[in-house]
């Protein structure tokens, strides 16, 4: 893995999270509640992985 | 019971032979049109719930685009074999999964990832999965308004509060699932319309896939936000 692999999946995961929180808020839940938290996380790590990954 | 065992069956085995196939053509990326592909396995889960063409699509109103028609057909087809039984099934028990009396991910977690399955797993057009899922995606927002306690009531107006919180969280999930699916051809590495945009500019294949996942991820977000807070019941009676 590369650094730059690295850094875009810290920022794809950070993306995920900010997107939880937004559904979170959404839903009528608490903006911390971890559900939406790691339902981000998991959709940005998925998205690394499925989406090319360390390929580009 | 029996019948719903035989159905619940053959909704296990074409919900997994739908996801895995899609799954293997985002990673082998085969040299044939994604369209072939679906209409093939529209075809396989027709066999397996024992489906007629008849069957599928009646009541749905089919656009004149094959995409969209796949989408609809595997739909149909997988309604029919009960595939939107045994997603529910599965999503509900991600939901529920705890460690130590804590869960892990929640009806909102799970949420979180089915309105973001179109990017997770970009066709080249993404209304193959919004047509294909949305039911799926209904379903499911019905069940996280009853697990919070909103029900609907058909004997009161759509208007009522009561049932206007539970269409609330119905259209959020709903509408942020169609959003993703709608801008989910951008980072398709099968070749959507950011394939399209990479060709003019002359970048590398994919060079782009990355940050516009990320933007579609947020702009999911902003979706339900939007929708969850802006909209307001219509003053009807």
């Amino acid at each position: 893995m590369e650094l730059k692999h690295l850094i875009l999946l810290i920022v794809m995961v950070i993306a995920g999270v900010i997107m939880g929180i937004m559904f979170n808020i959404a839903l009528g839940r608490k903006f911390y509640e971890s559900g939406g938290i790691i339902g981000g996380a998991v959709v940005g790590f998925m998205m690394f992985i499925l989406g090319g990954g360390f390929g580009v | 019971m029996a019948a719903m065992d035989s159905r619940l069956k053959r909704g296990y085995l074409s919900l997994i032979i739908f996801l895995v196939v899609l799954a293997l053509s985002i990673i082998i990326k085969p040299h044939i049109t994604i369209q072939t592909i679906l209409v093939v396995l529209a075809i396989i889960i027709m066999l397996i719930g024992q489906a007629k063409i008849q069957d599928l699509v009646a009541g749905l109103i089919l656009h004149p685009i094959m995409a969209m028609t796949a989408g609809f057909l595997i739909a149909g087809a997988m309604g029919l074999a009960g595939g939107f039984d045994v997603l529910l099934i599965i999503l509900r028990a991600m939901a529920e999964f705890e460690i130590n009396g804590y869960t892990i991910l929640g009806y909102i977690g799970v949420g979180v990832i089915l309105a973001n399955i179109p990017t997770i797993m970009p066709m080249p057009c993404g209304r193959i999965l919004a047509a294909a899922l949305i039911p799926g995606v209904y379903l499911y927002g019905g069940a996280i308004a009853n697990y919070y306690g909103i029900f609907l009531d058909p004997a009161l107006p759509l208007t009522d509060p009561t049932n206007f919180k539970y269409i609330t969280v119905v259209a959020t999930i709903l509408a942020a699932f169609i959003v993703n699916a709608a801008a989910s051809c951008g980072p398709s590495p099968l070749g959507g319309i950011g394939g399209i945009g990479e060709g003019n500019m002359g970048t590398p294949i994919g060079s782009s896939g990355k940050s516009q996942a990320c933007g579609i991820m947020v702009a999911t977000g902003v979706c339900a936000l939007v929708i969850a807070l802006v909209v307001q019941p219509l003053p009807y009676s």
